[in-house]
């Protein structure tokens, strides 16, 4: 793999929390790379660590929460050494940016989109004259292929539809330049119809301008039609990564296929489904060893004890299981 | 004339018969009704008893207002409701009987139970509002229904916090079970709650429909979920029925230019692991103050005609109990 491709690399890195009842670990990543122009889906259910992943990613952590070790490279530079000051300054936004679930929220709503759209771009670019700001707003409008970018931008949020209020969001946080977007359930209060048509935008982007893209999700389907690679999280740790095609086809770790099994699929009708026990554990009493061990069919000794490490299953399907290890 | 023929087919326990519902538009300073809403326009569909109808639609197209003015509501501006053969008529809203009948089961069961009540008192409160228990037997039918979903009844003095996303939305359905209803409307029932939890959640609702001999109406957006429990789909779009058939077929079929449209746009699985290309549908679902003359769907639809800008097509049979409102409903898709 071309060294010079890789955008943001993570190595060993964890992540912890200190609450009132005790230090829990939040994250426990070996290794996660994402190419330029490439989107990356990571897939897990809700308490899997993923929003605190993209958190953690742009140094936007609560204050209790700190990486304890490892490194988040972004373009080669260590992230997670730069104080939160020089991380704001340099890289949010301008390099790195983030959408949200809501897009309402994310706006605000006593602003047109022109004053938003327009304030991104002039605190980014300066010596631009009034007319160029305007220009270049209805430029980037252009680019997330809202028909009739004047009259969008005389509009205020509340006047947008859910689709165009996350395109208009897409579109201010590529005004400065970012070329690195993380997208959190982005799509998931948008209806089918038009969650479709951002897919379609993001795949667009990634290809036309080479932006890299990391998609949170916890739809799997979802991810699986724009990613080329999908990571798989499960209590903090990445317990599957590989190509899509691979993961759907030939799912190695048994969450993965208890998730996959978990999706009512056509030939499941009218049949009871099978359903996993247990749940997520509690991120302050963390099972030791393998996090899936108390749910998983396979668990033997070994997985009780010991934190499994991702491995090559194939050249580029890594999954983190001892029972699968030791049968290779 | 309704009611005595009937019977003798199957038995229907809910007949919808060209319901409308219109909300006023008011402007100005004396409140004029200067427009209205036409949320839902005329949609007549059967449902046996026993049997889910899936309603699909983006949001807007009036299956929350439908589900709603079948609910009780909102009172119907125009048509009639049935329920078990009971026209529900004008005063349903005050009737307490019907109202047995029809229980709903929200999408958001964070929302939906009251996080200052204990479980116990959540369901016990329609027992106690419709007189259906008293004094010991209160707590016992609640035990009785939250073991019915699968929680422990030990669990019954606890509140909705201490429980996980799947178990709250049981206590959900325990709560709506609770005067032996009919029909449950179940509102996005699983889209709140993740993948693994949900699949306990569709397990339950298929036992509880059998050993309760209930009939769903089920709205959700994931069609996955759709085609998993429903016999009956229902694609509306702005406020109109588009087509409507037994599940299988209108999911391999879909002859109406809508449906393949919302069909393509979701993500699928299938068996040998392969996923579908997904296809966005351009432009936004029209006002429904002001719907588009003719086919409410023409000015997204890839094969408008003049006829289609002109006159709005009848819902119509193309095979037996599979109906389309599409002018070109035969051309086949590609």
């Amino acid at each position: 793999m071309d060294h010079g491709n890789i955008v943001l690399e993570i190595k060993d890195l964890v992540v912890r929390a200190k609450t009132i009842k005790g230090e829990s670990e939040l994250l426990r990543i070996d290794h996660l790379v994402v190419n330029r122009g490439e989107i990356l889906g990571i897939v897990g259910e809700s308490g899997s660590g993923k929003s605190i992943l993209a958190l953690t990613i742009l140094g936007l952590l609560p204050s209790n929460v700190r990486i304890v070790s490892g490194q988040v490279l972004f373009n080669g530079v260590d992230l997670a050494k730069k104080s939160r000051k020089q991380l704001t300054g340099e890289y949010l936004g301008k390099q790195m940016t983030m959408i949200f679930q809501d897009p309402m929220a994310s706006l605000n709503p006593v602003f047109t989109v022109k004053q938003q759209l327009e304030g991104v771009i002039k605190a980014n670019s300066h010596g631009l004259s009034r007319n160029e700001v305007t220009q270049k707003a209805i430029g980037m409008l252009n680019l997330v292929k809202l028909s009739d970018p004047e009259m969008t931008l005389r509009k205020y949020p509340h006047e947008l539809s859910g689709g165009m209020r996350q395109r208009v969001l897409i579109a201010m946080a590529l005004s400065a330049g970012a070329n690195f977007l993380i997208s959190d359930e982005a799509t998931r209060s948008l209806d089918v119809t038009i969650q479709a048509g951002i897919l379609k935008l993001m795949e667009e982007l990634a290809s036309s301008l080479g932006l890299s893209v990391m998609f949170i999700t916890s739809n799997i389907a979802l991810a699986a039609t724009v990613c080329y690679n999908l990571g798989i999280l499960y209590s903090g740790e990445v317990v599957e990564i590989g190509p899509v095609k691979e993961i759907l086809r030939n799912p190695k770790h048994s969450y993965t296929r208890a998730f996959l099994s978990c999706l009512p699929t056509p030939q499941k009708k009218g049949k009871v489904m099978e359903a996993v026990p247990g749940r997520m554990p509690d991120p302050l009493d963390k099972p030791k060893g393998c996090k899936f061990h108390p749910r998983c069919a396979m668990c033997q000794e070994i997985c009780m004890r010991d934190i499994p490490h991702l491995h090559g299953v194939s050249e580029d399907h890594r999954i983190a299981c001892h029972v699968v290890a030791a049968g290779e | 004339m309704r009611g005595d023929n009937m019977e003798k087919k199957d038995d229907i326990v809910l007949k919808v018969d060209h319901l409308k519902k219109y909300f006023p538009v008011k402007n100005g300073l004396l409140g004029k009704n200067v427009d209205y809403v036409h949320a839902v326009d005329d949609v007549s569909f059967e449902m046996i008893r026993g049997t889910v109808v899936g309603l699909v639609g983006e949001s807007g197209c009036g299956k929350s207002t439908l589900a709603q003015t079948v609910m009780g509501i909102y009172k119907p501006t125009e048509g009639f409701i049935e329920i078990s053969g009971i026209d529900t008529g004008k005063s349903f809203s005050k009737n307490k009987e019907m109202k047995k009948l029809i229980q709903i089961v929200f999408q958001d069961p964070f929302w939906s139970l009251n996080p200052r009540m204990m479980v116990k008192d959540i369901i016990a409160e329609p027992i106690n509002v419709h007189r259906l228990a008293k004094g010991d037997a209160v707590n016992e039918r609640v035990g009785e229904l939250l073991e019915m979903v699968g929680i422990d009844k030990q669990r019954m003095y606890s509140y909705p916090h201490e429980f996980s996303g799947g178990e709250r939305q049981r206590v959900a359905i325990a709560r709506s079970l609770a005067m032996n209803p009919q029909i449950l409307l179940l509102d996005e029932p699983t889209s709140s709650i993740d993948t693994i939890s949900q699949v306990e959640i569709l397990n339950l609702l298929v036992d509880i429909k059998k050993r309760f001999n209930l009939s769903y109406i089920l709205i959700s957006h994931d069609l996955s979920v759709i085609y998993y429990l429903s016999n009956q789909i229902v694609v509306m779009y702005l406020g109109e029925v588009v087509e409507i058939g037994n599940t299988e077929d209108v999911f391999n079929k879909r002859y109406h230019p809508y449906t393949q449209a919302l069909m393509r746009a979701i993500p699928v699985i299938a068996a040998d692991g392969t996923v579908e290309r997904i296809d966005a549908l351009e432009g936004n679902v029209p006002s429904a103050i002001n719907p588009p003359k003719g086919c409410r769907f023409h000015d997204r639809c890839e094969f408008c005609q003049e006829r289609c800008r002109t006159e709005n097509p009848a819902l119509r049979e193309i095979e037996p109990g599979h109906k389309v409102a599409c002018h070109f409903a035969h051309l086949p898709e590609n």
